[in-house]
């Protein structure tokens, strides 16, 4: 011990004790995050409720049943809930077969590559679903589809045979179960990925076989995952805008989506008719959301997060090989045949064509290159997911830090608050933007701010629990730790909450920014002709049926995604996209 | 070095959680004193007080005696130039163990070589020079721990606040730690807190322990004195095994058990107690009628063994004695054994029954 130290400047010999007063922040950082709560979520949702009892026609109407009456009464209008509803059990339940049993393979199996069928989910997973269907009318089109021509030429059959029709509602389930089963294996997964085999050694020692194991002991500690696995996919498969708009329309069938944009963008003022017809689907949502929250939450389940031991993977045998083909496939459908038919026919003249030279282009990518509406959307789709991802990051990383550090009193609640918009279906929230935001005083259609606000909302509880996942594995006692050696508040900050929180940080932002770049089903609804954005031109040109542009624009937003994804791995590594489950 | 003076500390958590309740402590130069306790009685609390991390609602913590903290005003941490020892090591991911150890010394004015240096010198101390380029997710336990000891050390703080520190190390470890922590307190000679449940550890480390429960202290002295001369039996019990015998005393050197067996002990002026402490090791064990001398100057029972575990160096009895309502705990020696049903002749020194009180 040296002399010196007793003389530090700045240490107790120097000074008299200081009072440290803290400034109370809490009510200004509630009135902030009130202040966000209402513009995003309460005022969007009171004026959906306040419209849907008005006749919207005329204002002095006052308080009505009648959209409701409608909305409801007539066959037309009541045919796309139970379209919506078949779609949903349908895909949630083969979404969940598919993504269980992978899952099960993955975790508890000796499958060659795991690591390619877990990373093949993850792609999956970032493929804008709208862009799938599209490609899979080039693959799967009655007369034009690449696979029925090959079938046809395989073994002679007349141009009137076909094996597979896409615009078919088995068409439908089809393309939305290939981009929801991945929800499902990811909750699986983690399910399982808890569950030590040491219970199933146990078992087995008990004298049960491998099935038999499996559905007495497996099986029930992973119900929880699997229900929330079928909630999501069927949630998934309910708000779906793109495909059934690519897929459905033109079979003849509307979906509540669909029908909800028909409503919208009628000649006739129908805010009133579809605030009422999106009254179901946001009950239900919120309700599905709400009931996977409450099944994942019991923690009746000592085993599932206690610390696992060492999996003892099951031995496939003879089936390794067949089994791993099978788990291919669904990847092979939603990722591989997909990304190559959209990359052939951005190069295709002519679609009917066929890959020979005199058919090759690079006309489609001059044009969307070129043309001044598509240049704006993509410049649009980039600024909005700029601004989405770093309002979402900011806001979320801020409240997760007060929430975390309890900072503030009822610091308990700004979890809840941060995450209050989950649930609410894009399409929805987007009908209840537009009712709060088009009048006076608050005039933000046709800016992108009112974009802005939507994706802000709907991707605000994603960056939220990845910041407060990063903020939980940083122990206070690093921080404290900090203090005590001589650094002051802000220091600290510096020093070691900034470059530990970081990740999360990054995470968050690559993760809102993704999915704003393919956000279709707000922008939808909320889009005008100076704020289109690449998915929305996407969804126009398919109505005018500019294939070719489609597919160039379609291969712009891939790789956009795919340079996101890079950078996120170089930036955070290969973990962040857990968060996105 | 310094010397601390905590007086009449008071904390209270949420209305009336009373976490460390109007204590007193004096804490010498150099000295190192550990605060032993079960989770809950107040140690850490005690610990956080001292490094400036919450605030008292009364009492006062003085430090060469200026006040760092009272209910008005609170020296923050980072001016009291303390050091501290975290359960959960807390050495940052992110940073080398050279640059976690170095981290304090910018705050001190000392960089460049001489920071350098400093750094070398200290991962040295630690058995750790070869590994100053490591990140901490690279290190086991033991590794993390002594950086955390260096980190702690190279600034030479005034004080060092040990929080159960070797809480998240395996036994063997744990073992060698404490004997590692002992000798760096000797080498460097700084006043030391030291937060532990474990009285192994207490016991190894210590100058002075300071024996906490429900937020007070029960009993602060040499490990020697806290063993033999436990003052309550709170005390007796937490530290080491013993018997407890609950009865009165009848003359300043007898003591009589409920149950009617009197025992002989040594006058210790005008102490009172409800009980009496007597120590396993302390009672011996010879056979059926053996001749053990003077009656007078020994305390001699008579029981039966009831259980009888062989460990090799030791073997641990309980011995039935009537007059007595539980069966005395008996550490014997493994030469002489005695089986299940053996009568047995016990003698107790009177310097081995210690008056313990209640509460």
């Amino acid at each position: 011990m040296t002399q010196d130290a007793q003389q530090l400047p700045g240490m107790i010999s120097g000074g008299e004790p200081s009072a440290t007063k803290k400034f109370d922040y809490t009510v200004i950082v509630w009135v902030v995050l009130l202040i966000l709560l209402i513009i995003l979520v309460a005022n969007p949702i009171f004026q959906l409720f306040k419209e849907s009892f008005f006749v919207s026609e005329d204002e002095a109407g006052g308080f009505t049943f009648q959209n409701y009456i409608d909305a409801f009464e007539t066959d037309e209008y009541y045919k796309p809930m139970y379209i919506t509803m078949m779609l949903a059990i349908s895909v949630g339940s083969i979404s969940l077969v598919v993504g269980a049993v992978m899952a099960w393979v993955v975790s508890r199996t000796d499958i060659p590559f795991p690591n390619l069928i877990r990373n093949g989910i993850l792609a999956s997973f970032v493929t804008p679903p709208f862009l799938g269907a599209i490609a899979w009318i080039f693959l799967a089109g009655q007369n034009e589809g690449w696979l029925n021509k090959w079938i046809r030429g395989l073994f002679g059959l007349s141009d009137e045979f076909y094996l597979f029709d896409i615009f078919t509602m088995k068409g439908v389930i089809f393309a939305m179960s290939l981009y929801t089963f991945p929800l499902v294996f990811i909750v699986v997964l983690a399910g399982l990925n808890n569950i030590s085999s040491d219970v199933e050694d146990a078992a087995n020692v008990a004298g049960g076989g491998t099935f038999h194991t499996m559905f007495s002991i497996t099986l029930p500690l992973v119900a929880p995952s699997l229900f929330a696995g079928f909630i999501l996919a069927a949630l998934e498969a309910m708000i779906l805008f793109g495909i059934p708009a690519v897929l459905a329309i033109p079979a003849g069938q509307h979906t509540m989506t669909t029908q909800l944009r028909a409503f919208m963008v009628s000649e006739d003022d129908l805010l009133g008719l579809a605030s009422a017809y999106a009254m179901p689907m946001l009950i239900l949502a919120v309700g599905m959301v709400w009931t996977r929250g409450i099944v994942l939450g019991r923690r009746g389940y000592a085993t599932v997060g206690g610390k696992g031991g060492q999996r003892r993977p099951q031995k496939l045998g003879v089936w390794r090989i067949p089994i791993f083909v099978l788990c291919m496939i669904p990847l092979v459908c939603a990722i591989v045949l997909p990304a190559m038919a959209l990359l052939t026919t951005s190069f295709m003249k002519n679609l009917g064509g066929g890959l020979v030279w005199s058919n090759l282009t690079l006309w489609n990518y001059h044009f969307i290159l070129t043309n001044d509406a598509v240049r704006e959307s993509i410049y649009n789709t980039i600024m909005l997911a700029i601004m989405a991802a770093t309002g979402a990051t900011i806001v979320a990383a801020i409240s997760a830090f007060i929430a975390q550090r309890k900072l503030i009193r009822g610091h308990e609640y700004i979890g809840f608050m941060a995450t209050a918009p989950i649930g609410i279906p894009g399409i929805v929230l987007a009908v209840g933007l537009f009712a709060a935001y088009t009048k006076q005083p608050f005039v933000l259609y046709g800016t992108l701010w009112i974009m802005f606000l939507a994706y802000l909302t709907k991707y605000l509880p994603l960056a939220y629990q990845t910041s407060n996942a990063g903020l939980t594995s940083i122990h206070p006692e690093l921080e404290e730790s900090c203090r005590i050696m001589g650094a002051n508040r802000l220091q600290v900050f510096k020093d070691v909450t900034v470059p530990l929180f970081k990740t999360a940080v990054i995470a968050s932002w690559i993760l809102v920014f993704m999915p704003s770049l393919r956000e279709l089903s707000a922008s939808v609804l909320l889009w005008t002709t100076n704020t289109k954005v690449i998915s929305v031109v996407i969804v126009d040109f398919y109505e005018e049926t500019l294939l070719g542009p489609i597919s160039a624009l379609g291969v712009l937003l891939l790789l956009i995604t795919l340079v996101a994804i890079a950078v996120g791995f170089r930036l955070v590594g290969r973990d962040f996209m857990r968060s996105a489950g | 070095m310094a010397v601390l003076d905590l007086k009449g500390l008071l904390k209270i958590f949420g209305t009336d959680v009373r976490a460390v309740d109007e204590i007193d402590l004096h804490i010498e130069h150099g000295e190192l004193i550990s605060l032993l306790g079960p989770s809950g009685c107040g140690k850490t609390t005690t610990l956080r007080l001292v490094a400036g991390f919450i605030d008292p609602n009364a009492g006062e913590i003085v430090m060469d005696g200026d006040v760092v903290s009272n209910a008005n005003s609170v020296i923050p941490p980072e001016r009291r130039n303390m050091s501290m020892i975290f359960q959960s090591y807390a050495i940052w991911p992110h940073k080398t163990v050279s640059q976690n150890v170095g981290y304090g010394l910018k705050f001190r004015g000392i960089t460049g070589a001489e920071a350098d240096k400093r750094v070398k010198s200290l991962l040295s101390v630690v058995q750790m020079d070869h590994l100053g380029a490591r990140y901490p997710s690279e290190l086991s336990g033991g590794q993390q721990q002594r950086v955390a000891l260096a980190r702690a050390l190279v600034v030479e703080p005034a004080v060092l606040l040990l929080d159960e520190p070797l809480s998240n190390l395996d036994a063997n470890l744990r073992e060698e730690m404490r004997f590692e922590i002992r000798r760096l307190h000797d080498e460097f000679n700084i006043t030391s807190i030291y937060v532990t449940h474990d009285q192994a550890e207490a016991m190894v480390t210590s100058d002075r322990i300071c024996v906490m429960n429900s937020g007070k202290i029960e009993q602060v002295g040499k490990p020697s004195d806290i063993y033999d001369i436990p003052a309550t039996k709170f005390v007796a019990e937490f530290v080491g095994v013993t018997n407890s015998i609950p009865g009165k005393i009848s003359s300043p050197e007898l003591f009589e058990a409920n149950d009617g067996a009197k025992f002989m002990m040594n006058a210790d002026g005008g102490k009172t107690g409800e009980l009496v402490s007597i120590r396993p090791h302390r009672i011996h064990v010879h056979a059926e009628n053996a001749d053990v001398g003077g009656a007078d100057a020994q305390n001699v029972l008579d029981g039966e063994v009831t259980r009888g575990y062989y460990f090799g160096s030791t073997v641990d009895y309980l011995v039935k004695v009537p007059g007595l309502e539980e069966p005395l705990r008996v550490i014997g020696d493994p030469h002489q054994f005695f089986g299940v049903g053996s009568k047995v002749r016990l003698t107790i020194e009177k310097a081995a029954v210690i008056l313990v009180s209640d509460s």
